[in-house]
């Protein structure tokens, strides 16, 4: 296994390199999702909606197979943002996002992000972005909006 | 097309429950990143964290929704619909979470609506859920949209 530490090596926050600015993009990342992450997402959130596990049940859904969590495909956006902002966002984040389609198992997606408005407030710099997720059919499954509060 | 009569228990809306309370393990915080294949040190590394000025292992914001979905809430007696989405979700973090933390939870239903689209009738269901930790600090809220549909 990759040690976490060597894999981050180069990948400063976006604000230790200060200077961000509207248009600065985040990401992307790239993240594979199979079965077995599914399966072991639903057993750690006791969400075991048929629809992530049951293949006979998914198949009779207008989605036809199983997806993955919406929650699941979130955490790939909050991992983003931890990339770009540190711990700024695990302290004082904000995100807004719509579940737009189904991730499939199998499927590899794309998480990216980019800095819509930089606002200076008494509170510190306040970093808004747009985020979104992608699957690899093109199609975008996740929309929303993120801020971040620096000081 | 006309509205279909969707019922569920009104008196819940913006009424606050107790959700109860839940400890966030290390072990919990190092499985959820192994699951979610998050690498950062901050989550997985305690002594980086403590070198960077934390007293512990900081959780990712998203396990405070993802346990919240084992606690007590109250039922909406929605009488729609068999599959059920989440829809859409939100969090604001306003304190830092660290494993070992105990997090208390209240939720109130925030909103019910109806929409008709090509595809028929959704019922959207939106609870809001406060954190609170073991020191009284509002640490997030989160609100979640489900989406029922026949």
């Amino acid at each position: 296994m990759v040690s976490p530490l060597s894999s981050w090596q180069g990948k400063l926050p976006l604000v230790t390199r200060g200077g961000i600015q509207a248009g600065a993009a985040l990401g992307p990342l790239t993240k594979h999702v199979t079965q077995e992450q599914v399966q072991r997402y639903a057993e750690a959130s006791g969400d075991h909606n048929p629809i992530h596990l049951d293949a006979e049940f998914a198949a009779r859904t207008p989605y036809g197979r199983r997806v993955a969590h919406g929650m699941l495909t979130l955490a790939f956006v909050s991992e983003l943002l931890m990339q770009a902002f540190g711990r700024a966002w695990a302290e004082s984040g904000k995100l807004r996002v719509r579940f737009k389609g189904a991730v499939v198992p199998g499927q590899r997606v794309t998480v990216s992000g980019r800095v819509r408005r930089v606002q200076a407030g008494p509170e510190g710099t306040t970093v808004e972005c747009a985020v979104s997720v992608h699957a690899d059919d093109g199609s975008e499954v996740l929309a929303g909006e993120a801020w971040v509060t620096t000081r | 097309m006309a509205q279909p009569t969707v019922e569920f228990d009104r008196s819940l809306l913006g009424k606050d429950f107790p959700a109860g309370s839940f400890t966030i393990t290390k072990e919990q915080v190092l499985a959820y990143c192994r699951i979610i294949g998050e690498t950062n040190p901050l989550y997985l590394d305690e002594q980086e964290a403590r070198r960077r000025g934390h007293p512990a292992l900081l959780a990712p914001p998203l396990m405070c929704p993802l346990f919240a979905r084992d606690l007590d809430r109250p039922q909406v007696k929605l009488n729609f619909g068999r599959m059920r989405m989440h829809a859409g979700q939100a969090l604001e973090s306003f304190h830092p979470i660290y494993a070992g933390d105990t997090i208390t939870a209240s939720v109130h239903l925030a909103d019910v609506y109806t929409k008709t689209g090509r595809s028929g009738t959704m019922v959207f269901i939106v609870w809001e859920t406060v954190f609170v930790n073991q020191q009284g600090e509002r640490v997030a809220v989160s609100r979640d949209s489900h989406m029922v549909r026949e």
